[in-house]
């Protein structure tokens, strides 16, 4: 092996190094990624329909309850598969920080949401909060993927 | 007095782009689009909640509780504008790999990563890289950047 081979390899091999111990975080999943996209929809679906009966007895949470249970679960599902690959902290916090704002939406729908206009905002902070977190999942791929 | 959303956005974006800037170094001319949009899409949310509190579509404790959900998104595009600089900054890395590499005729033995033969070397060069977006996770950036919405001051 020539010298300048040498060098080659061994700054190949300082570069593996150094980008493993730097910068090997979680890969890109696409099961989670296609997980949140269809939860962004369930949420999506939701609050249109809620927005075209908030204020009638359509409206009330009793008849919505079971939205907030599934929607938990399929998070709490997310939450599971994201906690599985090491590096992977912004995800899980950003999963768990949708966690709350659905518990505060399902608190404010048992208080009671009465206008369009407000379910519109909410629809609005939750596309924001789900469009991130897909932009940060998609910014995990790979060239190859 | 009217408030304007970009007034709003401009004030947002300028709150964070110090400590932004740091993480994603010369990505941020690129970022910056990014943080601009989605401070645009909160400042509009954010006077939102104000004109429906002003014309009283909601009552003080809503629009507190929905200034806490804007607040915790607040927090979210800021992490995620982190995570996409720390991913990014991998992608440029790791194409510095692969030709370094290539220039000798060797495989990207991290290509094997899943398989059982590169899992050890994987999982502990991977702690390193857990610790870094641990710590940015652990930012709050709502501390820096609104932190009367967060206690919703500006009722």
């Amino acid at each position: 092996m020539t010298m300048r081979r040498q060098t080659i390899v061994i700054l190949a091999a300082a570069l593996v190094m150094v980008g493993c111990a730097w910068l090997s975080v979680a890969e890109y999943d696409p099961a989670l990624a296609h997980g949140v996209a269809g939860l962004q929809k369930k949420v999506d679906t939701f609050l249109a329909g809620l927005g075209e009966c908030a204020g009638t007895p359509e409206g009330e949470y009793d008849r919505h309850a079971s939205f907030y249970a599934e929607a938990r679960q399929e998070l709490a599902g997310l939450g599971q598969l994201a906690r599985v690959q090491p590096g992977n902290d912004l995800t899980v916090r950003s999963l768990d920080s949708l966690a709350e704002n659905l518990d505060q939406l399902e608190a404010m729908h048992r208080a009671g949401i009465t206008s369009a206009d407000e379910v519109a905002l909410i629809a609005g902070l939750f596309d924001t909060q789900f469009r991130m977190l897909l932009e940060l999942e998609n910014a995990k791929k790979t060239e190859e993927q | 007095m009217s408030i304007k959303v970009n007034d709003v956005a401009n004030t947002m974006v300028e709150a964070v782009r110090g400590p932004l800037a740091r993480i994603v170094g010369k990505r941020w001319p690129a970022v910056r689009k990014l943080v601009t949009e989605e401070m645009q899409t909160l400042a509009s949310a954010l006077l939102k909640i104000k004109r429906q509190y002003d014309t009283g579509k909601i009552d003080a404790a809503r629009a507190r509780e929905l200034l806490v959900m804007h607040a915790r998104i607040v927090d979210d595009v800021l992490r995620h504008i982190k995570g996409i600089g720390i991913y990014t900054a991998r992608q440029t890395i790791d194409a510095a790999v692969r030709a370094a590499l290539s220039l000798i005729g060797l495989k990207d033995p991290r290509s094997h990563s899943s398989a059982s033969s590169g899992k050890s070397t994987a999982a502990t060069t991977r702690a390193a890289g857990a610790e870094l977006t641990a710590t940015a996770a652990s930012i709050e950036p709502t501390q820096e950047v609104a932190p009367s919405f967060k206690a919703g001051k500006d009722l």
